[in-house]
């Protein structure tokens, strides 16, 4: 019984620390001018970030994304999403200047209909939402982004049809992430249920950006010091349906043919039944390459080994659902709405998931954009904000084909970048494909201060999240500005010259 | 004067058969008994032949459009099933096999295998394995070895499985040893000679079939080239851009160079093109002043010799094959290339140009020559001993090309590489094996890459010596060469010359198993050569060239590798 009683007394005084904690940040925004917040909220691997500063009307607020995935290993939802947007409404006390809205993966919009409750109170009492222009309403847009999401159902199903091994689940991390359905995981909600609540229920109809557009930013974001731009994505062209098209027509017949939906519905049969046979009328030597292999002995071919060869075959066509699936990842990233702010004459950029494409598309005075450009033909407008950036949003979690080298090597120094990832959700370091991607993790530390939202452990209620074994356990402090660490998020602080 | 004459017995009837088993013509006895037969060895014919579509079946059964190829003689079992290449009809998609063909069957054999057949799942077989054995038999005879698939671990035989119709997919691929070709039905966008709704079987894609074959051998051959995460599938980290790049160049290569192997379609173009065998239509067969095609003869035609899989493309909905042979030449065409497959374009574009500018310098006195002696070439009026002479000379440039091609894999840097390499590798595998250039074909292909934005960025200067890679100063090293052409004595031997081999990173080196290549030059001199690849990262590493006697010769590194 006291034993009981203690361990409540603990938790109470955790929760007290807790809400002290959160009056102290709320407090830091009303009382504190000259200063802009960036919070982190760790949810996993997934984009949540919430920007306050202070404006003569009060606190404003931009959200930016909100949502997790599980990805290949389904380490990536660490099941802290929940009570992070409960926390970010109590902070903003259910008012947002601004929700920014990068583009249609799970990992950045789940949270919208996975807390539908709370994002429901929010309806009349945010002023603005951006979005990507490839989430409008046009109808041949809207019909592609209904194609895709088809797509990666269908292909989904086609990786849930065959056995498990590691291109099936990576194959099922991609298409969930772009579908948002994932019935075996916790918590819910769908990417279309969030993209309802975002168009429909917050009382205020999104504006549609791409590259070149002049936003409206909110008086209250005005007042309180900011400008934006709009980066990212480029402008829409019949090329991107083309590659589409391309897409559903390579994998479409597949799935249609093994039962899986797809768009097409004519089923194919190549050759007459009397073509037909069994495994029997081929002689043993055919399945040689799956005869058991005994160290220093023949193989054994007295018998067919039909099943590891229908095995074989099966596991060879995921492959090119994979790669079908990882250009469908790349259509939704390259979506991506790319926003500058600047604040007080500090630049922030908010790169979604943007990969190479969108990248290059405002990086660059080509034409067109270049796969892997020399740093000499970055143009000036390019280089003018990379090299006077006081704050990057690491992009698509810190991949390697998010943030281009010459990038990199244009930006200035002692700048902080913040990365919200999980380390083990996606790629190996076996075979250079680690998300978080260290090298360029190491090449960005050069320049900046790297804040990773998983090289903290995270603390809610009795839960404790261990810190990545991929981060660096050196603590340092920004060169401008500083930083706050908290149970479950982390901030940086900026303060106005 | 008489004498007395010698009688002479003179045979006035027919011999009669007397009792036993003997005719008796007097003197002489003949068996009635057949002989027993002769205990003679019996000796396997050399080669096979075997019926495949020349293209694809989009062109019909036209007499450029069926070839026999001749095929490397092996006893098969029902599949075919040999001792590298196997052929196995499973469909995972109607989850069932179809029924092997027998090429041992004495009425097939006595036919050249079936006859093209789009709706007998055995012709589809028998094409798939009379190609792939013979791409196979065209390379090893180009790299003067038998292919072996190499790990850093071991170096075993290749052997290939197909899997002609593997399942519903409008693609074809490799995957470890195993060649899958899909089928699919042709869209509402197909166009050319495929009817939409139609099934198109990759696997009749003669271009599709070398191509994945020769996938599979430089995977085989040179798995450094692949670089980590290939298994699943390319479109990776941009360090393997080129790498893939040069991949696909030499698999477009090679399907195309197969086209000037086939002499009936090389005659057929010359006769078509009035000997411009680059250009990219055909004239018409029929004199018909007509603006409208009304029969096939009508129809232009793409030449078939530039246009690689052509009933593929079409099928997808391209009015051309899938990849053509010639671009035109645009230095800043690279910076816009973001896939491998267009940068590897450009490289075939690149060759391309190399060899018909050859073609073009080397036949220019042949017309002359012709016109000369009041010849004039108006439509199909090429003379035939004309058009047989341009055509053995295409082939023979064509046949170098691809030996120079294939060669090069051997002399390219290990791990990851740049194009610019590629073509130092073309530049050294020639040298080293013809000596002086005198079709001036590698000065081609220098000036040909050179007009295409591709440099290298090792080389100093754009010209042939300043381009082929630095032989060894053995002066240099510890020793000539290694104590023995083991992989432990390979790897003790870069070790010890570190210092001088460019400095390499203190790492654990990973060493290939060493390959020996046999080839007799031009000059019937016998030329042996040993190559591995040393890496001490997966994209960091040096290809060692040993000449025969085991000396280093070459140890050639991409930019970066070395200190």
């Amino acid at each position: 019984m006291a034993k009981a009683r203690a361990k409540a007394k603990s938790k109470r005084k955790e929760n007290v620390k807790s809400t002290k904690q959160t009056r102290a940040s709320r407090k830091s925004g009303k009382e504190t001018g000259n200063s802009l917040r960036i919070r982190m909220y760790r949810i996993g691997f997934g984009d949540f970030f919430l920007v306050s500063a202070s404006s003569k009307d009060g606190p404003q607020h931009i959200l930016i994304d909100c949502g997790v995935t599980r990805g290949k290993t389904g380490k990536g939802d660490i099941a802290t999403l929940k009570t992070a947007v409960r926390h970010m409404t109590e902070e903003t006390d259910h008012r947002l200047a601004l929700i920014i809205v990068t583009h249609r993966h799970q990992d950045h919009i789940i949270g919208f209909s996975r807390c539908e409750d709370g994002f429901e109170k929010f309806q009349g009492r945010v002023d603005a939402i951006w979005m990507s222009y490839w989430e409008t309403e046009y109808p041949q847009v809207q019909k592609f982004q209904d194609e895709l999401e088809n797509l990666a159902l269908g292909l989904r199903a086609a990786a849930l049809a065959g056995d498990r091994d590691a291109v099936s689940d990576e194959l099922l991390g991609i298409t969930e992430n772009a579908s948002g359905v994932s019935p075996e995981g916790p918590g819910g909600g769908t990417n279309r249920r969030s993209l309802e609540l975002l168009k429909n229920r917050l009382g205020v109809k999104p504006q549609y950006y791409a590259a070149g557009d002049t936003p409206a930013l909110p008086k209250g974001l005005v007042d309180a010091g900011f400008s934006a731009r709009i980066l990212g994505p480029p402008p829409a062209t019949e090329f991107d349906f083309l590659k589409l098209m391309d897409l559903t027509q390579g994998v479409g017949q597949y799935l249609d043919a093994s039962g899986s939906p797809s768009t097409t519905k004519t089923a194919i049969l190549p050759f007459g039944p009397e073509f037909i046979v069994g495994p029997d009328a081929y002689p043993t030597t055919a399945f040689r390459e799956w005869a058991p292999r005994v160290p220093g002995k023949p193989p054994d071919l007295k018998e067919r080994y039909a099943q590891a060869l229908e095995k074989a075959v099966k596991s060879s066509t995921p492959n090119a659902l994979l790669m079908a699936a990882r250009k469908l990842d790349g259509i939704l990233n390259n979506q991506s709405l790319v926003v500058l702010f600047t604040w007080r004459g500090k630049q922030l950029l908010f790169a979604g998931d943007a990969q190479a494409g969108n990248w290059l598309y405002w990086l660059y005075d080509l034409e067109k954009p270049t796969k892997k450009p020399s740093e000499e033909q970055l143009g000036e407008e390019g280089r003018a904000i990379l090299s006077s950036l006081a704050f990057y949003k690491m992009g698509h979690h810190g991949s390697t084909n998010a943030t281009p080298i010459a990038a990199v090597g244009a930006m200035g120094q002692d700048f902080v970048t913040m990365c919200s990832t999980q380390e083990d959700t996606f790629g190996t370091v076996d075979n250079d494909s680690e998300v978080p991607r260290i090298p360029l993790m190491r090449a960005l530390a050069k320049k900046s201060l790297v804040i990773r939202s998983d090289q903290y452990p995270a603390r809610i209620g009795d839960k404790e999240i261990p810190a990545a074994t991929t981060a660096s356990t050196t603590r340092e402090k920004p060169k401008v500005g500083k930083l706050e660490v908290h149970d479950f998020y982390v901030d940086y602080i900026l303060e106005a010259e | 004067m008489t004498g007395k004459r010698q009688s002479r017995r003179v045979e006035t009837s027919a011999p009669t058969v007397g009792e036993g088993d003997a005719i008796n013509f007097g003197t002489k006895v003949w068996p009635t008994k057949p002989p027993p037969p002769l205990k003679r060895p019996r000796h396997p014919p050399s080669f096979r032949p075997l019926q495949v579509y020349a293209f694809g079946p989009g062109l019909g059964r036209t007499p450029i459009n069926i070839r026999t190829l001749l095929v490397r003689y092996e006893p098969l079992a029902p599949g075919p099933i040999g001792e590298r290449i196997a052929v196995v009809d499973y469909d995972s998609t109607r989850n069932c096999f179809y029924d092997p063909v027998d090429l041992d069957d004495p009425l097939i054999a006595m036919n050249g295998g079936l006859d093209p057949s789009e709706s007998d799942p055995r012709f589809h077989q028998q094409m798939v394995y009379a190609i792939a054995n013979n791409t196979l038999h065209r390379i090893e005879v180009a790299l003067g070895r038998t292919i072996r698939r190499r790990t850093l671990t071991e170096a075993k035989p290749l052997r290939v499985v197909i899997f002609p119709h593997a399942g519903v997919i409008a693609q074809s691929y490799v995957k470890e040893n195993r060649m899958v070709f899909g089928y699919f039905q042709a869209g509402d966008a197909a166009a050319g000679r495929t009817v939409p709704g139609q099934t198109v079987f990759t696997c009749l894609v003669t271009d599709a079939v070398i191509n994945q074959t020769a996938n599979m051998i430089q995977t085989a051959m040179r798995p450094d080239l692949d670089g980590p995460d290939a298994a699943a599938g390319r479109g990776r980290d941009t360090t393997w851009l080129d790498n893939d790049a040069i991949v696909a160049a030499v698999c477009d290569l090679t399907s195309l160079l197969f086209h000037f192997g086939y002499r009936e379609a090389v005659l057929d173009t010359i006769q078509r093109t009035a000997g411009v065998i680059y250009r990219s239509q055909l004239d018409v067969d029929s004199d018909s002043t007509r603006q409208a095609p009304r029969i096939i003869a009508e129809l232009a035609a793409e030449n078939p010799l530039l246009a690689m899989g052509q009933d593929f493309g079409e099928a997808v909905g391209q009015r051309a094959g899938l990849r053509s042979a010639l671009a035109s030449p645009d230095p800043r065409a690279l910076e816009h290339a973001n896939d491998p497959w267009s940068r590897g374009a450009i490289v075939v574009a690149a060759v391309f140009d190399a060899l018909f500018s050859i073609y073009q310098r080397r036949t220019v006195d042949l017309f002359r020559i012709f016109r000369a002696g009041g010849g004039r070439l108006q439509g199909n009026d090429v003379p035939e001993p004309l058009a047989n002479r341009l055509c053995a000379e295409v082939e023979r440039i064509a046949t170098r090309v691809f030996n120079m091609c294939w060669r090069a894999l051997d002399y390219c840097p290990a791990g990851a590489i740049e194009l610019g390499d590629f073509l130092r590798a073309c530049i050294t595998a020639d040298f080293e094996y013809s000596g002086d250039d005198l079709w001036g074909l590698r000065d081609a292909m220098t000036q040909a890459f050179r007009l295409r934005g591709i440099k290298s960025s090792t080389a100093s200067f754009f010209t042939e010596d300043a381009l082929r890679w630095g032989v060894i100063d053995s002066s240099t090293l510890n020793s000539r060469g290694p104590a023995d052409l083991s992989q432990d004595a390979v790897r003790a031997f870069v070790m010890s010359n570190a210092k001088s081999l460019g400095g390499l990173p203190k790492a654990q080196l990973k060493v290939y198993p060493i390959e020996q290549a046999q080839l007799t030059a031009p000059d019937d001199r016998p030329q042996t050569t040993y190559f591995t690849q040393v890496l001490w990262k997966a994209a960091r590493g040096m290809t060692l060239v040993f000449d025969g006697h085991g000396f280093l010769k070459y140890a050639i590194c991409s930019k970066g590798a070395t200190r």
